[in-house]
């Protein structure tokens, strides 16, 4: 009786996790065309959507980072043929460290590549000139994006010269516990 | 819950569960915390990565560990998660580690099953595991309060940056994980209706 309860609830909960499981597939299949929940940062301007993800997600100075950017249209489509240029300032100071001139993208969606040199944090701006559409070939759609470049880093090794003897003072602290016999008066 | 002594070397001490209480069903609440545990373990790779279950508030970039927060609230973070996952690890492990096999007997009069703690296992040191998990606990509400401006963070962490299922899959797994941590911190209290150091005549 015992058994078959716990594996009720086993069952409930296997149910439960593939339920949540399914969830997020669908999550996955839908994102790319909403943009919500893939985690980049969306701006409208007027009829369009431009989305930016920044891989890896919180660098460091000295590291490369790709710099994604997603022009989307009013039906969540990507806008075909537009001129992009890219800006990036360091965002306390404002001080311009960089300038993509104007290129040709088949396809709203392109990507640029950046070293950073400090742990500042950084504003990439993007100007977008649509083909098709007057309004935006003339006056480009500009959009600007924080990039957070870390503050704290630390390296493997760094973080388990912290973490292994505290690791090992906490096993070692329950095996004593557990080795002493009679812990007191039962209460 | 009836005091009792301590009991002499060559003694067993016995507990009476509450009823409806037994041994195995201790295992329900472990069931509930690994499945929650589980589930934080899919929602944190979504999120981020699956490092996050100990190195909350960090961020792995292929070369080093990254975070907007401070040294300190990092700091906070692992000992919390560390901490708290012991005393849930020990909570796993309990019926094993804390009774001795076949010593359950069943009073008929109430339903109730006594049974016999391994030799230097006690009530108290139930209360220590339990003081361990309040430890950790107490850790991780600090770190979300410190990180996000609020100790609500511990069950709604992520929530602002993603959506419905990712959302429903970090509610879920925080709360079957804080059920199970709930039920560890009062354990003694929920299982133990009496101890003595032997077990009374019963009507078996």
């Amino acid at each position: 009786m015992r058994r078959t309860e716990i594996q009720k609830v086993a069952a409930v909960v296997a149910a439960a996790t593939t339920l949540f499981m399914a969830a997020n597939t669908l999550h996955g299949a839908y994102a790319h065309s909403a943009l919500a929940g893939t985690g980049a940062t969306i701006k409208t301007i007027d009829k369009y959507q431009m989305a930016f993800q920044l891989y890896p997600r919180l660098p460091s100075a000295g590291q490369n980072v790709t710099l994604h950017f997603t022009v989307l249209d009013r039906n969540n489509s990507n806008v075909n043929g537009v001129y992009a240029a890219m800006v990036m300032k360091e965002k306390e100071s404002g001080k311009i460290e960089a300038q993509v001139p104007y290129r040709f993208y088949e396809l709203g969606d392109l990507s640029m590549h950046y070293k950073l040199n400090d742990n500042k944090d950084h504003v990439a701006t993007l100007f977008t000139r649509v083909i098709g559409d007057p309004k935006y070939m003339a006056s480009p759609l500009t959009a600007d994006f924080d990039i957070p470049v870390g503050q704290t880093t630390m390296s493997l090794g760094e973080l388990l010269i912290q973490v292994v003897p505290f690791t090992a003072a906490l096993i070692g602290g329950l095996a004593l516990l557990f080795k002493k016999k009679n812990w007191g008066p039962q209460r | 819950m009836e005091k009792n002594y301590r009991p002499a070397k060559n003694q067993q001490s016995y507990v009476l569960l509450r009823r409806g209480w037994t041994v195995q069903r201790l295992c329900i609440i472990s069931i509930i915390g690994i499945s929650g545990l589980g589930l934080d373990v899919v929602f944190h790779t979504l999120d981020t990565s699956a490092l996050s279950i100990v190195f909350d508030g960090a961020t792995w970039n292929g070369r080093e560990f990254v975070s907007d927060n401070p040294p300190w609230i990092l700091a906070i973070s692992w000992t919390g998660h560390l901490t708290f996952l012991t005393a849930f690890a020990m909570l796993i492990v309990m019926p094993k580690i804390f009774f001795a096999k076949g010593t359950e007997k069943i009073d008929y009069r109430t339903g109730q099953r006594w049974v016999a703690f391994k030799p230097g296992r006690t009530v108290r040191l139930m209360w220590l595991i339990a003081l361990i998990g309040v430890i950790g606990l107490s850790l991780d509400l600090a770190f979300h309060w410190a990180q996000d401006g609020g100790p609500e963070q511990v069950f709604l962490n992520g929530f602002a940056e993603n959506t419905f299922p990712v959302n429903a899959l970090a509610l879920a797994a925080h709360v079957l994980f804080m059920i199970a941590f709930t039920m560890l911190i009062f354990l003694p209290k929920i299982l133990f209706a009496r101890h003595t150091t032997t077990m009374p005549p019963i009507a078996t």
